[in-house]
């Protein structure tokens, strides 16, 4: 699909190094949230309802790196809130690709072209900006609530191609998304040029303003179904072809939420990305004290019977993939011939 | 912005069902402790395990993170207004514009 082969390498022998040292959890990607504050306000958003004063707050660089250290994860991804507007998001960058991590920028890009042209990101093969994009024109504009942020991000997309960069695109799709128009989105940003795309069903966020339109799990695996079944070889995803059949309920898995651990303002999330059941300290702290039986479907959590979001099922899906030959041969199989 | 959930006195599950509920909530909280202080701040954490158990807080004027043991509180008032409610001037949802308090003309309003 549309991992570089280092990433991948990179990926896989960090991989095996942790199952041929019997490590049963292991951390995958870093999500590291230096801000919380962002200049849209999307409808499915439940990470920027905060008082301005908790807004204002950023991690230090030395925080992060102290934190990405600790944790020891291969990639580390920087969400946000709208990571551009971190003061010190070039040096951060600069000294994560320095520490040989692969780092993936979320951005919704309304600030890109402006950093680009400022020099604050040198091109990297360790460098991709993962830029937010819910869909096409219409749908994107809806979904951050903002007429002109489409063809912003497409105007800045096109810039950081030109000057070299890797660049993908991120897409969460909701109960309103219509497969067709989906399709034609995949096409046009394969078109556009990405390297890769990326795409994740919506979390019911309690704290987002529109609470209608996520999806549940059948409505989910109908969607991605729709979507996926029979896709061109040329859209090239950035993620595991096993999460995209997961999501097409081709497999089961059960969720990993230590495999995308948060560190933000407040410290270590527990236990996932989405969910904010408190904060620990220190990575091991998250990782010996968290209650982990307590999460994924199969714990009856009623906050994770519709879930099937990347960042809880991705890394099931990487395990998996190491985890038998018939994984290894099926990923495998799924990448050469681009048939989900 | 004052609407209050008293707690009881030193009664210690009411306290921890308050701090539970401040937690949850998105918006700034105002602690009073037996010393009679009071701490203005958002409610970010909190450790209900153990013997220790603690309250953290971001407070709102300095910024200085503070943590406040359960026996310490008396009361937990929610005075801040919920970021995560829907806008009562217009009924949009969140913000508008971003959530971004160094927009310029945003005003960061302090509830
Ligand atoms: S751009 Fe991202 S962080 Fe900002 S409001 Fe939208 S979803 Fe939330
Ligand atoms: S199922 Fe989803 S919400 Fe539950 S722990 Fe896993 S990632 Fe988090």
């Amino acid at each position: 699909m549309g991992l570089p082969a280092a990433q991948a390498w990179t990926v896989a022998s960090y991989v095996l190094k942790q199952r041929l040292r019997g490590r049963e959890r292991y951390p995958l990607v870093l999500m590291l949230e230096p801000v919380l504050r962002c200049n849209l306000a999307c409808a499915g958003c439940g990470k920027i309802q905060y008082p301005p004063h908790v807004l204002r707050r950023a991690l230090t660089v030395e925080q992060c790196l102290a934190a990405v250290e600790e944790c020891g994860a291969p990639v580390v991804s920087i969400p946000g809130g709208e990571p551009l507007l971190y003061p010190h998001i070039g040096e951060l960058v600069h000294e994560l690709t320095s520490r040989n991590k692969y780092v993936y920028l979320c951005t919704n890009a309304i600030r890109l072209k402006q950093k680009l042209k400022e020099g604050v990101f040198e091109p990297s093969k360790r460098l991709s900006f993962s830029v937010h994009m819910d869909g096409l024109r219409a749908e994107h504009d809806l979904s951050v609530c903002r007429d002109g942020v489409y063809d912003i991000a497409v105007d800045a997309i096109g810039e950081a191609l030109r000057r070299g960069f890797r660049v993908t695109t991120n897409t969460t799709l909701f109960n309103t998304a219509e497969p067709m128009r989906v399709r034609d989105f995949f096409d046009a940003m394969m078109d556009l040029g990405v390297e890769g795309m990326m795409v994740s069903p919506g979390y019911s966020y309690d704290a987002a303003p529109d609470q209608d339109s996520f999806l549940e799990r059948e409505k989910t695996v109908e969607l991605f179904s729709a979507i996926m079944e029979g896709k061109p070889k040329r859209w090239r995803f950035n993620q595991s072809p096993l999460f995209l059949q997961f999501l097409m309920g081709k497999r089961d898995y059960e969720c990993t939420p230590w495999g995308n651990p948060l560190y933000t303002i407040f410290g270590w999330q527990r236990p996932c990305y989405l969910l904010q059941d408190g904060y620990a300290a220190t990575f091991s702290e998250l990782m010996d004290d968290t209650q982990w039986e307590q999460y994924g479907r199969s714990s009856g959590n009623p906050s994770c019977q519709d879930c099937m979001v990347h960042c809880g099922y991705e890394p099931s899906a990487v395990h998996a993939t190491f985890s038998s030959w018939r994984g290894l041969r099926d990923s495998a199989v799924a990448t050469v011939t681009g048939r989900l | 912005m004052s609407a209050s959930a008293r707690g009881a006195g030193d009664g210690g599950d009411e306290i921890a069902a308050l701090v539970e509920r401040a937690f949850h909530y998105r918006g700034d909280v105002t602690v009073r402790t037996a010393a009679g202080v009071e701490v203005v701040g958002y409610l970010f954490n909190r450790n209900d395990r153990g013997e220790d158990r603690c309250a953290q807080l971001f407070e709102t004027e300095t910024g200085r993170e503070v943590a406040i043991a359960y026996r310490d509180i008396r009361d937990v008032l929610f005075t801040g207004r919920d970021t995560a409610a829907p806008r009562q001037d217009t009924g949009a949802p969140g913000p508008v514009g971003g959530s971004d308090p160094e927009a310029p003309g945003r005003t960061a309003t302090t509830p």
